[in-house]
């Protein structure tokens, strides 16, 4: 299976999606207009995706800033790949990245950990100087 | 009624103003209005956690004018400096203090949408923190979009990082027509 590498630009999030290693990132903001457009081949990507994962998929979110619109799109990646855990033989773990002082971004995390049914992990940096 | 709205574009532009446009509202502008804004809360050396917040509803603010602005009637347009049938809204951003800030936005909307986002706001106005945390929630898992690809949620979103009530103004127009004003403190 492919994986996916989108870099990033000032309104979309740069993708690394490996299926070898099962190593999924999403880094950087996320604020385009319509995101619909944007996170549809992620989400179709884990559905296929189910059939081979194997041992542990490591989701990393690093994102600095999102949008509403992309804030469900982002719970329909996360909803994909809750059917993932539960129907393969693969275990997804969330690490869901925040900056030490972004208390809105560390409460976006738990709104989805409430959701959803997946392990998360709260993972905090440091704010760039 | 070009003029009657100018002049409530000329009572929102006060005071220490960060930004500020009247016209027409697109996606290139929108892109040009965040990436300077940005760049200016920077240069006033407002902390990563409130450059972001007010960033964020920012972003919120104008991408919901550029979704669900109605052109405006066609009594606008006559000896107005814009081309019929434009995107025409306004908006605004001033500081008010350290770390607080106003966002105020203006666009024309039918009636009927007008009395249904006065009725939503007065609702999201009168939630506490927990309620709001709590329905944004509930609409984000509700598997619904919009037509105009938006979740029903940045007014939620505004309302729970502003920390504030809503401030609004709903103007009748004419008979088909309003203009909306909303003001989102940010502190």
């Amino acid at each position: 299976m492919d994986s996916i590498n989108i870099e990033g630009t000032p309104k979309t999030p740069s993708v690394s999606f490996e299926a070898a290693t099962g190593k999924l990132v999403i880094k950087g903001r996320s604020i385009p207009e319509n995101s619909i457009e944007f996170y549809k081949p992620l989400v179709d990507w884990i559905d296929k995706y189910t059939s081979e994962a194997k041992g542990v998929v490591e989701v990393n979110m690093q994102l600095e800033y999102f949008n509403t619109s992309s804030s469900k799109c982002i719970l329909d990646v996360f909803k994909k790949l809750e059917n993932l855990h539960n129907k393969s033989v693969a275990e997804v773990v969330i690490n869901w990245y925040y900056e030490e002082d972004d208390e809105d971004m560390l409460e976006a995390g738990e709104d989805y950990q409430s959701i959803l049914k997946l392990p998360f992990k709260m993972v905090e940096v440091s704010t760039p100087a | 009624m070009r003029e009657i709205i100018h002049s409530l574009f000329e009572k929102v532009v006060k005071g220490d103003v960060i930004l500020s446009f009247e016209g027409i509202i697109t996606s290139e502008l929108l892109d040009d209005v965040f990436s300077k804004a940005e760049d200016q809360l920077k240069a006033l050396n407002e902390s990563p956690r409130i450059i972001k917040k007010v960033y964020n509803i920012l972003v919120e603010a104008l991408q919901n004018l550029f979704h669900h602005l109605e052109i405006p009637p066609k009594e606008f347009f006559e000896n107005s400096e814009f081309k019929k049938d434009s995107h025409y809204a306004f908006f605004c951003m001033t500081r008010e203090g350290a770390g607080v800030y106003r966002i105020t936005t203006g666009n024309f909307v039918k009636n009927q949408t007008g009395y249904f986002l006065r009725d939503r706001i007065e609702q999201l106005n009168y939630l506490s923190q927990d309620e709001l945390k709590d329905l944004y929630k509930i609409v984000l898992n509700n598997d619904e979009f919009s037509a105009k690809g938006g979740g029903g949620l940045g007014f939620i979103e505004m309302a729970r990082k502003s920390g504030n009530k809503f401030g609004f103004e709903l103007l009748r127009q004419n008979n088909d027509y309003s203009f909306f004003i909303l003001e989102v403190l940010i502190s």
